[in-house]
């Protein structure tokens, strides 16, 4: 019967569209929950930038900190969405708080202006070079990451 | 009694009609979308391909190419401060040629400093302009609206600044300094004060980026702003600048992006690094970072200048000759753990993409499309 037909060729059209949309994303390696804290000599850190830099893989994670010095870890590539967590493995730490200082406005408006950067935290762990900072995210993912700096 | 005969359509089949009819359009949307993009991609390579020919005929003129920031008088002092744009010095080969006249005819031709707000500086140029890029006022104070420009020129895999600093001493708090008006070598086809040779090109024209897009942000937090990093750039991994950019789009930490003065494509005419150059550090679209410490003035100092764009997977680049291509953002990036390199010549740690950047590395050509 004709009328049988019309209803199923949206059936049969929906099903030719629908299927290459679902199988489309590529999959991508499964993330876990990152999470810890960052202190300096045992006081919290506000808005440091934590990132964890692997050798192996292009999937590096980056986190700030909150007031209470907790972070969680977002993958930096954009077919992640920013959703949190990082790639279960062994990762290289830096750590840093970059500050911007008052502006000192040029001789007239529209002179270039100048600011104090700095980084508030101790320099050496700035930079994967230096850090000495080590973390591996278990396979189940974890909150208890723990960064314990020291100003000397 | 007559049979009903039903001649219209039932509330069914109209209903399958509409749904199908929405299918299809739901299908063509996006690529009518994906069209108009494509169209306004076309535009800007065209863009490009002009400034490429503007680059080659201010070449055939002098016989070198033009610097990344010249112009008169020093970095401290009045005049143009030395510190004019590559797009300043193309102007004639563009047939704008009354702009320049302009331009060097201001302040009774002793010419005025590029961040000036004169009517002159504040002259936009189509062919500057990539139709990609929809921002037309400065996101922070559209006050700060100078000349606009999608466009960088290549200083290849260093990190290029715009003023000397030897020793930590800023050639901006220093005259006697900013009088010896010192090239910096750069070590791909521009850099200040450096007027290279096309024979100075040894990895081959065809081989070398001499132009790259620098997309005009329209919000403070996306990318092709820059991010201001603490840190020393003789010990810094741009790995660490490439974590900054989240998602592709938004910077981690907002507090670090530069808002204190003019964001990046709002300031066609002044030569500086962070204004008009790209660098071949980090692959197309990741983050752009200035490095430093201390007391900053983030228009001068050193920086990973990364092309970015709004083309979709990555950004055009032009060619030592002439030529314009794509580049995708997947372009091998060798180890972006390693420092950067601060001598002119020699091979450079960042894969294909550094060897695109750097005129004299040494490397042999590879395929990158």
């Amino acid at each position: 019967m004709p009328q049988r037909l019309l209803l199923k060729f949206p059936l049969v059209l929906l099903c030719l569209v629908a299927l290459p949309l679902a199988c489309n994303g590529k999959k991508l390696p499964t993330i876990v929950k990152a999470e810890g804290t960052v202190t300096l000599d045992g006081t919290a850190v506000e808005n440091a930038t934590v990132s964890f830099l692997s050798e192996k893989h292009p999937y590096h994670a980056v986190g700030n900190t909150n007031a209470q010095g907790k972070f969680v870890m977002r993958v930096i590539m954009a077919e992640y969405k920013g959703k949190s967590g990082a790639l279960p493995g062994d990762y290289r730490v830096e750590i840093s708080k970059s500050v911007m200082g008052d502006k000192k406005p040029g001789a007239s408006d529209d002179e270039p202006i100048t600011i104090n950067l700095r980084n508030e935290l101790p320099m050496q762990y700035a930079s994967i070079a230096s850090s000495g900072l080590k973390v591996t995210v278990p396979d189940t993912g974890t909150d208890q990451i723990k960064f314990e700096l020291t100003s000397k | 009694m007559r049979k009903h005969v039903s001649r219209g359509f039932t509330l069914v089949e109209l209903l399958v009609v509409i749904a199908i009819i929405g299918i299809l359009v739901g299908l063509l949307l996006p690529a009518v979308q994906a069209a108009r993009e494509a169209a306004r991609r076309m535009q800007c390579s065209n863009n490009m391909k002009q400034q490429a020919l503007g680059v080659l005929n201010y070449e055939a003129a002098f016989k070198k190419l033009p610097s990344l920031q010249a112009g008169n008088g020093n970095v401290v002092q009045t005049h143009q401060r030395f510190c004019m744009s590559g797009w300043w010095a193309i102007l004639p080969y563009l047939e704008s040629n009354t702009l320049f006249e302009r331009i060097n005819s201001l302040n009774n031709g002793f010419g005025l400093e590029p961040w000036n707000g004169n009517a002159a500086y504040r002259t936009r140029v189509p062919w500057l302009e990539c139709p990609s890029d929809s921002g037309t006022d400065e996101p922070v104070n559209a006050g700060r609206n100078r000349g606009l420009t999608s466009y960088a020129f290549c200083v290849g895999d260093n990190m290029a600044q715009s003023q000397v600093t030897p020793n930590g001493v800023e050639e901006r708090n220093n005259l006697p300094l900013a009088l010896q008006k010192l090239p910096i070598i750069n070590r791909g086809m521009f850099g200040r004060a450096s007027y290279h040779r096309l024979g100075d090109v040894r990895d081959g024209l065809s081989n070398t980026m001499m132009l790259g897009e620098r997309q005009r942000p329209n919000i403070v937090n996306s990318k092709g702003t820059v991010a201001l990093i603490a840190a020393d750039p003789a010990t810094y991994a741009p790995l660490s600048c490439k974590a900054q950019l989240i998602n592709g789009r938004e910077y981690i930490n907002p507090a670090l992006l530069f808002t204190g003065d003019t964001l990046p494509g709002y300031r066609a005419w002044a030569g500086n690094a962070y204004f008009n150059a790209v660098s071949t550090i980090l692959p197309p679209n990741n983050a752009v970072c200035m490095v430093g410490t201390g007391s900053v003035s983030p228009h001068w100092f050193a920086g990973i200048w990364t092309p970015t764009s709004e083309h979709g997977g990555g950004v055009q680049m032009a060619l030592g000759d002439g030529s314009v291509r794509f580049l995708s953002d997947g372009i091998d990036s060798g180890n972006l753990g390693a420092i950067a390199p601060t001598i002119a010549a020699g091979r450079s740690p960042y894969g294909v993409w550094g060897a695109l950047g750097s005129r004299s590395g040494g490397e042999t050509p590879v395929d990158y499309e």
